[in-house]
């Protein structure tokens, strides 16, 4: 699949509409797969609020999210618009540190942006 | 049908490792320059390729990855498992319903018969090549896989 110019802008919009992104299967509440669950708990464990997308709903996010990072499988989290990775990745980051240094977690509550200004 | 980015860079990745062979250990700097990709990715996919047990990371000033086993006994199919790539998953109908909660075709689909034939003939290929296999030029590897496709014809053959 070549990843549209289109679709690229719909995923460039996506993951600048928030701090944190994540694409997986499903959503916050009811994830579809155990990956996508596995770092739903490790977000929810780290901030209060971040942005899911449901990839199932959209087969041309499903797809284009994949090429657009270069990465073969969903969930992907996204955090200041850089793709950190997937569950496997998420979850070593969570137990070594990593990953809330990366989310600037212990103050949680830090999903949305500041507003400008 | 197409090989994904991360399959791609992700073995190219792991074969230089192995060129390292049993001196210092690579490191994603090394890696990335000498692949063309950005280190945060490179850093991602030896990162994954470690997590799949296929290489070994040291720390420190001269830290970088070494494979965790022998070159001939890693294959190309367990490199592609680790990079999170698989043609045709269990989870592949599952994940495939449409708008709906199940697929139409749950209970009788002729697809899904041809692609897992197709995966288990991906996976028999690339089980028996390894990584030494490919430390190879173009021509010498496109000559390898003629005489090993002929041997398993011929293998098969006889077999019948």
């Amino acid at each position: 699949m070549i990843l549209s110019e289109e679709t690229r802008k719909r995923i460039d919009s996506i993951i600048a509409s928030d701090r944190i992104v994540l694409f997986m299967k499903g959503d916050r509440h009811v994830p579809q797969c155990g990956f996508s669950a596995t770092v739903i708990q490790i977000l929810d464990a780290l901030v209060s609020d971040y942005t899911t997308v449901d990839v199932l709903a959209d087969p041309e996010i499903r797809d284009g999210v994949k090429e657009f990072s270069s990465w073969p499988t969903v969930p992907q989290l996204y955090v200041a618009g850089e793709f950190v990775g997937g569950c496997d990745i998420v979850r070593e980051m969570y137990s070594n540190g990593e990953l809330q240094a990366t989310l600037g977690a212990g103050a949680a509550n830090l999903g949305r942006r500041p507003e400008a200004g | 049908m197409q090989l994904l980015a991360s399959e791609e860079y992700g073995l190219r990745c792991l074969m230089r490792v192995a060129a390292g062979g049993d001196g210092a250990p690579v490191s994603i700097a090394e890696v990335a320059a000498s692949e063309g990709l950005g280190a945060g990715y490179t850093a991602k996919l030896l990162r994954m390729l470690r997590l799949g047990g296929l290489v070994g990371s040291v720390r420190g000033a001269d830290g970088g990855y070494r494979l965790a086993r022998p070159a001939r006994e890693i294959t190309v199919w367990s490199a592609l498992q680790a990079l999170g790539g698989e043609f045709f998953s269990a989870e592949f109908c599952a994940c495939h319903p449409g708008r709906l909660r199940r697929c139409v075709r749950a209970s009788d689909c002729s697809l899904r018969s041809l692609w897992a034939t197709l995966q288990a003939g991906v996976r028999a290929t690339l089980e028996g090549i390894t990584l030494a296999d490919l430390q190879r030029d173009e021509r010498s590897m496109g000559v390898w896989i003629d005489e090993a496709g002929a041997r398993a014809a011929g293998e098969h053959f006889i077999g019948v």
